[in-house]
């Protein structure tokens, strides 16, 4: 299980998370990729196509930042600095993307 | 108790990927973790610059880092060639160069990429907090 922390919307980073993502892997969005969180954001909808059980998790202060806290997606869980801490000590690695 | 290393290679206020790792690092420590080292790579080495003055009303990111090591005795680590391409230099770079100043932080120290490859194979996590 890989956790897959991704800080922006770019097209093209997202099209190698959709290739590099396995089903039981979780993905973390940090900074500007918050935005993505937003219902509608196509890659995540494609991501969510190929992999329905695939965990989304956002980083709440980061959220916040951008007065989107209370628009996300339902499904996506809203997680702390601590949890994320705790998400990448769940998980066997870290891949972050930028 | 995971020991986790950073790297950090965002520039303050440039980026978010300094504020992450800053914010990072302080969660895991308050939750009983270890930072086995911190390492500042390409514009991350403007965090440990002596010289930084942001506006009163901002967060000081280079202050506070410095306070997080200094409170915590955290291993940072500056690379070498990143820094002096930048103009951060320790005092003793400073001299090897002729150069008319030093500006790296007494809480940082300068190394190669060689501490870097140690922490990753020493360290449970590795995160890479880039712009």
């Amino acid at each position: 299980m890989t956790l897959h922390v991704i800080n922006k919307t770019d097209a093209a980073l997202w099209q190698l998370l959709l290739n590099a993502v396995m089903p039981a892997d979780a993905v973390l969005l940090i900074e500007d990729a918050v935005y993505a969180a937003l219902p509608g954001y196509p890659l995540v909808t494609a991501l969510l196509a190929t992999y329905p059980a695939l965990q989304f998790h956002v980083l709440a202060d980061d959220l916040a930042a951008r007065g989107i806290s209370a628009k996300i997606r339902s499904g996506f869980a809203c997680v702390t600095c601590s949890e994320f801490v705790a998400l990448t000590i769940d998980h066997a690695r870290v891949v972050n993307w930028h | 108790m995971s020991s986790f290393a950073l790297m950090i290679q965002g520039a303050p206020y440039s980026s978010g990927a300094a504020l992450s790792a800053f914010r990072f690092c302080e969660a895991a420590l308050a939750g009983g973790h270890e930072i086995y080292r911190l390492f500042f790579y390409q514009d991350g080495v403007h965090n440990a610059s002596a010289l930084c003055v942001p506006p009163q009303d901002e967060f000081h990111l280079p202050q506070a880092w410095q306070q997080l090591i200094r409170q915590h005795k955290l291993d940072a680590v500056v690379c070498v060639a990143s820094a002096l391409k930048r103009g951060i230099t320790d005092s003793g770079e400073a001299a090897r160069y002729q150069l008319p100043a030093a500006n790296l932080m007494a809480e940082f120290t300068i190394g190669g990429l060689g501490v870097w490859m140690d922490a990753m194979a020493k360290a449970d996590r590795v995160l890479n907090f880039a712009p």
